[in-house]
C-alpha cells in the first residue's frame, strides 16, 4: 500500500513538473516529458490534449492537431478540444471542407458526442433489455419491446459504422511541411498535387509504403508511409 | 485540332483477334504519350446477326487513370464478306499516369449464345503506350493540366455595395485531361474575404469541354476596384511546349456599404499563449471497451434461454387444462342443442340432434372408430337413428327418447375420456 502511495505520489511529481514546463514555455522539455508518459503506456484525453498544446506553441502544427484528434477519441465533447481543433484546421494551409460521404457522417453523429465505449455501453443496454423483454414475453410489453429492438439496431449501426471506417479507412494527420501527392504508389508516377502539414486524410489502401486516400473534398492521391501518422494507432 | 484528326484517324496500333465468327478488336489513338496526356481506348466488338448484350471486362489497366466519364456506346451493321456483322463501338478515356512503355491489357467481351453461334469470350490484344516525361522546369503555376486550353474570367454582378457578395468565375474550356485539372490560383485585393464553390465539369465529347471554378468573393472598397487578371499554364502536346493564357482584368464598381472592419491578425503566438491552457486530468472512460466487455453480450441471450426454459414445463402443463376446458365447453354446447331440440317439430329436432353429435365429435376432435365397441354402437345407433327418422313417421316421444339416449352416450364417452 505505501508502495503505490508512492508511486502515485511520484507521478502527480512528474506531471506537475511537465505542467510547470509547459507553463514556463519550455515546451521541447514538455514534449519529451508527454511522450515518455505515452510511450509507457499512459493514455488520457488530458495528456494528448496537453502534449498537443505543446506542439501547438512550439509551431509544430500537424504533430499538435494528431495529438488533439487523439485528444478527442477521449473528450468527444469537450469545448476546448473542439476549439483547439478548429483553430488549427483554420490556420493549415490546405482548405479541405467536411467529410460529406453519408458513412462518415453518419459515423460523426455519434462520434461527436460518445466515445466509442459509451456508445457500446448504450447499445449493450438496449441488447440486454431487449433480450429481458423477449424473455417476459408479456403482451402488453410488445410495443417496448419493438421500440428496444430498434433502437438497437440504429445502436448497432452507428457502433457498426465507426467500426468499419476506423479499421478499414482510418484517418491520418500529414507532419511534414509539405508534401507531393501522386498518382500511383511510386515516386515515377505523376506528380498531382501538394499537401501541407496537418490535413487530415482517409487511407482506403496500402500498398509497398506508400498509402492510396482520400481527403474530405473528394480528392483522392498516394501519399509516402512516412509522412503520415495514424491518429488510432 | 490535333485530338480532332486523332480521334478520326484512330490510329490502328492494334491487331484484332478473331475467335469463332465474332471478333473484338482494341485500338487507342496515338501509342506515343505524355504522362497525363488523355488518349482514346477504342473497343470495337464485331457480332456476328443480331445485335446480342455482350459483357465488356475491362482489364485492371495498371499503369492509367480511368476516366469516370460515361459516353454511350454506338451501334452500327456492317458486311463482311457475306456476313452481316452488328458493330458496337465503346470508347474510354485513359491517363497515363507513369513514364515509360505502360500495357493495356486485353479486354474481353462475353457473347452470350445467339440463333447464330453459341455463348463465346472474345477478347483483344494487349496494346503497348510509350510514356515520356513532360519537359523539366516547368513554369510556376503549372498544375498538371494538358491539352489545348483557352481561359475566361466573368464577375456577376460588377455593380455592388462594399461588403455584399459576388460570384466570380474562371472558366477554362479547350480538349485535354479536363477532370484532372485544378482551380488557377487568384489574387484579390488585400481584405476581401473569399470562398471557394464547388467547380462544374461540361464535357462536350470525351476530350472537349469547359470547366468552370466558382468563388464568392466579399469585397471592400469604394469606386472602381480592378480585379487583376488570372493566369493558367498547361502543357500543350502539340507544340511541345508550357503555354499561358491570361484573362482580361475586370472591373468592378463599388458602392459605399455597411462598413464591415477587416478583422486583424495579430501574431499567433501573442493571441495563443493565454488559450492554450494547461487541461486538468479528466474523468473519463477509456475510449475504447476491453475485451472482457463484448463477452458480457452473451449473457443478455443466455438469460432469456434460461428463463424460456425454465417457463417451458409450466406452459406444458397448462396444455391439458386448456384441453379440459374445450371438453367441458363442447358438452355444454351439446346440451344447449339438445334442449332447443326438445322445442322443435319432431323432423327438425332429430336433424338438430344429428348436428348435435357431429359438432361434439369435431369440437373434441374423436374418432368414433375409436371408441370402445359399446359406446361406438350405441353412438353410431344415434346417428343412424337421427338420420334416418326423419324420413319415417315419429312423435314427441321418440325425440324425447332419442335426447335421453344422445345425453346417455355422450356422457359415457366423456367419463371414458376422463
Amino acid at each position: 500500500m505505501k508502495r503505490l502511495l508512492f508511486v502515485l505520489l511520484f507521478l502527480a511529481f512528474v506531471a506537475a513538473a511537465q505542467e510547470e514546463e509547459n507553463r514556463n514555455g519550455d515546451y521541447q522539455a514538455a514534449i519529451a516529458a508527454y511522450e515518455q508518459r505515452i510511450a509507457d503506456g499512459e493514455a488520457s484525453g488530458d495528456l494528448f490534449y496537453n502534449l498537443g498544446n505543446a506542439y501547438y506553441e512550439s509551431g509544430q502544427l500537424g504533430l499538435a492537431l494528431l495529438n488533439y484528434r487523439r485528444a478527442e477519441i477521449y473528450l468527444p465533447r469537450n469545448g476546448d478540444v473542439q476549439l483547439q481543433i478548429a483553430r488549427l484546421r483554420g490556420e493549415r494551409e490546405d482548405f479541405i471542407g467536411a467529410e460529406r460521404e453519408w458513412l462518415v457522417i453518419t459515423a460523426n453523429l455519434s462520434a461527436d458526442i460518445l466515445t466509442m465505449y459509451e456508445l457500446s455501453i448504450l447499445v449493450f443496454g438496449f441488447w440486454a433489455l431487449y433480450f429481458l423483454l423477449l424473455a417476459l414475453s408479456r403482451r402488453s410489453l410488445r410495443w417496448l419491446l419493438w421500440l428496444t429492438a430498434a433502437g438497437m439496431l440504429i445502436g448497432v449501426f452507428f457502433l457498426g459504422t465507426r467500426l468499419y471506417l476506423e479499421t478499414q479507412q482510418p484517418e491520418a494527420v500529414i507532419l511534414v511541411d509539405a508534401v507531393q501527392i501522386m498518382t500511383g504508389p511510386g515516386q515515377d508516377y505523376l506528380p498531382l498535387y501538394i499537401l501541407y502539414e496537418g490535413a487530415e486524410l482517409r487511407v482506403l489502401e496500402q500498398r509497398q509504403g506508400w498509402y492510396r486516400f482520400s481527403l474530405a473534398d473528394g480528392r483522392l492521391g498516394w501519399i509516402a508511409a512516412g509522412n503520415v501518422e495514424f491518429i488510432v494507432k | 485540332m490535333r485530338w480532332f484528326s486523332l480521334l478520326i484517324l484512330l490510329l490502328a496500333v492494334s491487331v484484332y483477334a478473331q475467335t469463332g465468327e465474332s471478333f473484338v478488336v482494341g485500338s487507342v489513338n496515338s501509342n506515343e504519350v505524355y504522362a497525363g496526356e488523355p488518349i482514346i481506348y477504342t473497343l470495337r466488338i464485331h457480332l456476328l446477326g443480331e445485335v446480342s448484350d455482350s459483357q465488356i471486362i475491362m482489364p485492371s489497366l495498371v499503369g492509367f487513370g480511368h476516366s469516370s466519364l460515361r459516353i454511350e456506346p454506338s451501334a452500327a451493321s456492317e458486311v463482311f464478306g457475306t456476313d452481316l456483322y452488328t458493330i458496337v463501338e465503346q470508347n474510354y478515356l485513359l491517363f497515363p499516369l507513369r513514364i515509360g512503355t505502360i500495357t493495356i491489357e486485353p479486354f474481353q467481351v462475353q457473347v452470350p449464345e445467339t440463333p447464330f453461334q453459341s455463348a463465346i469470350t472474345i477478347s483483344t490484344d494487349s496494346v503497348t503506350v510509350n510514356v515520356r516525361a513532360l519537359p523539366p522546369e516547368a513554369p510556376e503555376g503549372f498544375r498538371n493540366a494538358i491539352g489545348q486550353y483557352e481561359i475566361e474570367a466573368s464577375a456577376s454582378p460588377t455593380e455592388l455595395r462594399s461588403g455584399d457578395a459576388f460570384t466570380f468565375r474562371i472558366t477554362v474550356s479547350g480538349s485535354g485531361n479536363l477532370e484532372q485539372i485544378l482551380a488557377p490560383e487568384i489574387t484579390l485585393p488585400q481584405g476581401w474575404r473569399i470562398f471557394e464553390d464547388e467547380s462544374s465539369l461540361i464535357q462536350d465529347s470525351l476530350l472537349f469541354g469547359s470547366k468552370s471554378f466558382d468563388w464568392t468573393v466579399f469585397p471592400i472598397g469604394e469606386g472602381a476596384v480592378e480585379i487583376p487578371s488570372v493566369s493558367f499554364t498547361y502543357f500543350n502536346p502539340q507544340n511541345e511546349a508550357y503555354e499561358t493564357r491570361r484573362t482580361s482584368p475586370i472591373t468592378l464598381t463599388l458602392r459605399p456599404g455597411v462598413a464591415v472592419p477587416v478583422p486583424e491578425i495579430p501574431d499567433r503566438v501573442a493571441i495563443l499563449a493565454p488559450q492554450t491552457a494547461l487541461m486538468p486530468p479528466q474523468l473519463a472512460l477509456e475510449p475504447y471497451p476491453p475485451l472482457w466487455f463484448w463477452g458480457t453480450w452473451l449473457f443478455p441471450p443466455a438469460l432469456s434461454l434460461a428463463i424460456w426454459m425454465l417457463r417451458r414445463p409450466r406452459m406444458q402443463k397448462s396444455e391439458p387444462q386448456a384441453k379440459r376446458m374445450s371438453s367441458s365447453r363442447a358438452l355444454q354446447v351439446f346440451r344447449r342443442q339438445l334442449k332447443t331440440a326438445q322445442t322443435l317439430e319432431a323432423k327438425a329436432a332429430y336433424e338438430l340432434i344429428e348436428n348435435a353429435l357431429n359438432n361434439y365429435m369435431s369440437a373434441r376432435n374423436l374418432d368414433i372408430n375409436r371408441l370402445p365397441i359399446p359406446l361406438k354402437g350405441e353412438f353410431a345407433s344415434c346417428i343412424d337413428e337421427a338420420s334416418s327418422g326423419r324420413f319415417a313417421p315419429i312423435k314427441q316421444a321418440d325425440v324425447i327418447e332419442l335426447i335421453r339416449r344422445s345425453l346417455a352416450v355422450v356422457t359415457a364417452i366423456e367419463k371414458e375420456k376422463a
